[in-house]
This record gives structure tokens, C-alpha cells and sequence, in this order.
């Protein structure tokens, strides 16, 4: 006996469709969608980040709010990926123009043993805009690490850390929005245009 | 050749002169390495923290060059290092599940005990690869300085080179 067409059901007929109009809009909406040049994130506030700047003040995240925020972990004694990431980001503040003032630069240590706030104001002294320098105690930092996703362990008897090299972008409203590695942020005109994105919705 | 007496005399010479200047380096340094060539070298100075030396080296030899160490007097050590991505999520990293869209690799800056060119072509010390680390670099260390490195090569080979020293910004 030959089966009966799907056709032949309304109800099979009405799912199906749905699930083609489904999809389409789906697509149309993924068409539409801002390309980020780098990892968007599940737009959710950011886990909270307090702990003391580099000029010995406390600092909470939240202070931000109006400005979109470049968080990344490092530490100063990092020689070569941590001080390219941030000397990379100058050239991301020139192509924001006359936005560059609503965006900041915060880098959290995750060496606060030797990282004492003097030391990291020098540090942060010397890049590009200044980024805010953070540090604390060491469980506050492990536990900023944690809630960022920011993976790290010593190395070579404590005097390195192995440690996820990525920049955070926080929106004006202290949301989670795009995460970047080093590659991506050789792109400045791109990532300053994801800033200008984040900035506006 | 057809030369005349005086030339002669004073072609010998000057190859008397560059023959007794190459066994004086010889006596420095074991064998200057003439087939290695380094280019766009430059360190990183941070305010009294260890710096990174980056530089292209060329092999123009038909046997290849193997990079084993480096010196410098403006370095309390000198060695080579490179930064990498580990893949593998440490059991400390305490990701939530679901926590984000991608989770990072860590990168890792680990020793090398060698870098090997091979026979014409080149490898690049480099921002986030391959890299000189310089601890407990000297005082002078500093923007607008040269530092200079001594690159140590396997069979007993050197080669000098002059580092510049450029601020934080790589600039």
C-alpha cells in the first residue's frame, strides 16, 4: 500500500511550514545581525569586579557604567604577550576619535603578590590610553578570575603565569558583549568598530 | 691579476689585516657564524621588569642553523623563550558551563632549548612567538638604548647583533 502524501495531513503540512517560516526568519535575522570581529559573548552583566586600583582607591566595575570597559588579566612581569595585548589596543583608541573618551582600558593582576598598586600604576604609566591597573587580595583576584573565565596557573616555579590572554569588552550598561585574543585585535579599525557597536545597543 | 707592485703590496695587507682581525673574533668568540644574518631586531623595555628581545634571523647557508642560546651584559639572563596557546583547559580554570560563548586557551611562555633556521630561509623572534627574554635587565635597559646580544649557535657559531631598545608601546 503506497503511503499518503505529507500533503495530504493539514496538520503535517501546518508543522512543516512552520518550521520553513521558522527557519527563514532565523536566517533573515542572523542576516541582519552586526558582525563582531571578535567572540561575541551571551549579553549578560559582568560578574562583579571589585578590588583596589592602582593608586590604592578601591575600584568596583560598576563606576563604569556610561563607558565601555577592555578588561583583561596579566600580570607585569609577563614580558611578551601581556604588554603586545595592551600596546595593541593604542592604535583601537586612535580609530575611536571622539569616542575614545568614553572607553577605558582595566588590567586586573593576577600576580598581586608582587604586583603591589605602586608597581602596577608604573606599569599601566606607560601604555596608551592608561589603563586602570587592579589588584588585591589573592583569593579576590582567583575569584575575579573565576567569574571572568580567565584561566591561569604558574609557571616555571611561580616566576610566570600561563594564563588566558583575552580582552573583555564590557558595554556603557556593565554588560558582558565580545571577548578578543591578541589576533583579533590586530584588526584596530574593526575592534574600535565592535566598541562604537556596543556603545550605541 | 695584472698589478702593479704597490697595489699588490697593499691588497696583501689589507688581507693580512682582515685575516688577523677574523682570528682576534675568533679568539671572542669560538666561530663567527658568516651564513646567519639578523634583521628588525628590537627589545621591549618595561619599567624594571624582565624584557623581551625580538629579531629576524636568516640563514643564506645550505646547512641549517640551530639557535641554542643567547648573552647579553645588559641581561642578568638571556634565554629563549616562545608564547603558545594550550588548548587543554586547566582544572583550575573553573569555567560555569554555559558561562560563555568560547572559552580561551591559555597561552603558555615556555624555555626553547632551540630555534632551527633552515637552509635559506628564515624565522622570526616575534610579539606573542618566539622571543629573547631578558631578566633582570640593567639600568640602561631603557627607550633609545642598544643592547647588545650575542646569539649562541649549535657547532660552537655566533653572531652579535645590536638590539634597540623601544618603550612598552613597541614604538
Amino acid at each position: 500500500m503506497m503511503r499518503r502524501g505529507w500533503w495530504r495531513s493539514p496538520l503535517r503540512a501546518v508543522a512543516v511550514c512552520a518550521v520553513l517560516g521558522c527557519g527563514l526568519l532565523a536566517y533573515a535575522h542572523l542576516g541582519a545581525r552586526y558582525g563582531y570581529i571578535g567572540t561575541p559573548l551571551k549579553v549578560r552583566l559582568a560578574p562583579r569586579l571589585q578590588l583596589t586600583d592602582d593608586r590604592g582607591k578601591p575600584f568596583d566595575l560598576s563606576a563604569l557604567r556610561g563607558r565601555a570597559a577592555l578588561v583583561y588579566f596579566g600580570y607585569t612581569h609577563c614580558p611578551d604577550i601581556c604588554p603586545t595585548t595592551l600596546a595593541a589596543l593604542a592604535p583601537v583608541f586612535q580609530a575611536l576619535g571622539p569616542d575614545r573618551g568614553n572607553a577605558v582600558i582595566v588590567f586586573v593582576t593576577l600576580d598581586p603578590e608582587r604586583d603591589t598598586p605602586a608597581l602596577l600604576h608604573a606599569y599601566v604609566s606607560a601604555f596608551e590610553p592608561m589603563p586602570i591597573g587592579l589588584t588585591g587580595p589573592a583569593a579576590a583576584i582567583g575569584a575575579a578570575a573565576k567569574d571572568w573565565g580567565v584561566s591561569w596557573r604558574p609557571a616555571e616555579g611561580g616566576a610566570y603565569i600561563d594564563h588566558a590572554s583575552v580582552i573583555t569588552l564590557v558595554d556603557p550598561q556593565g554588560r558582558w558583549r565580545v571577548r578578543y585574543g591578541l589576533s583579533q585585535v590586530a584588526d584596530p579599525a574593526a575592534v574600535a568598530r565592535d566598541i562604537r557597536h556596543v556603545m550605541k545597543s | 691579476m695584472n698589478l702593479a707592485g704597490p697595489r699588490r703590496l697593499r691588497c696583501l695587507l689589507k688581507g693580512a689585516v682582515v685575516a688577523s682581525g677574523l682570528a682576534t673574533a675568533g679568539v671572542a668568540h669560538a666561530a663567527p657564524l658568516t651564513d646567519v644574518g639578523v634583521s628588525d631586531g628590537w627589545m621591549r623595555a618595561l619599567p624594571g621588569l624582565p624584557a623581551a628581545g625580538y629579531l629576524t634571523l636568516h640563514n643564506a647557508g645550505s646547512s641549517p642553523a640551530t639557535l641554542i642560546g643567547a648573552t647579553s651584559a645588559s641581561c642578568g639572563s638571556l634565554s629563549l623563550h616562545r608564547t603558545s596557546r594550550l588548548h587543554v583547559m586547566s582544572h583550575r580554570s573553573g569555567l560555569a558551563p554555559g558561562s560563555m560563548a568560547a572559552a580561551p586557551g591559555m597561552t603558555t611562555m615556555q624555555p626553547v632549548a632551540a630555534i632551527e633556521i633552515k637552509p635559506a630561509s628564515s624565522v622570526r623572534l616575534m610579539p606573542g612567538g618566539y622571543h629573547l627574554m631578558c631578566d633582570q635587565p640593567a639600568a640602561r635597559v631603557m627607550p633609545g638604548a642598544t643592547v647588545p646580544v650575542t646569539l649562541h649557535f649549535s657547532g660552537g657559531g655566533s653572531v652579535d647583533t645590536m638590539l634597540p631598545v623601544r618603550g612598552p608601546r613597541g614604538s
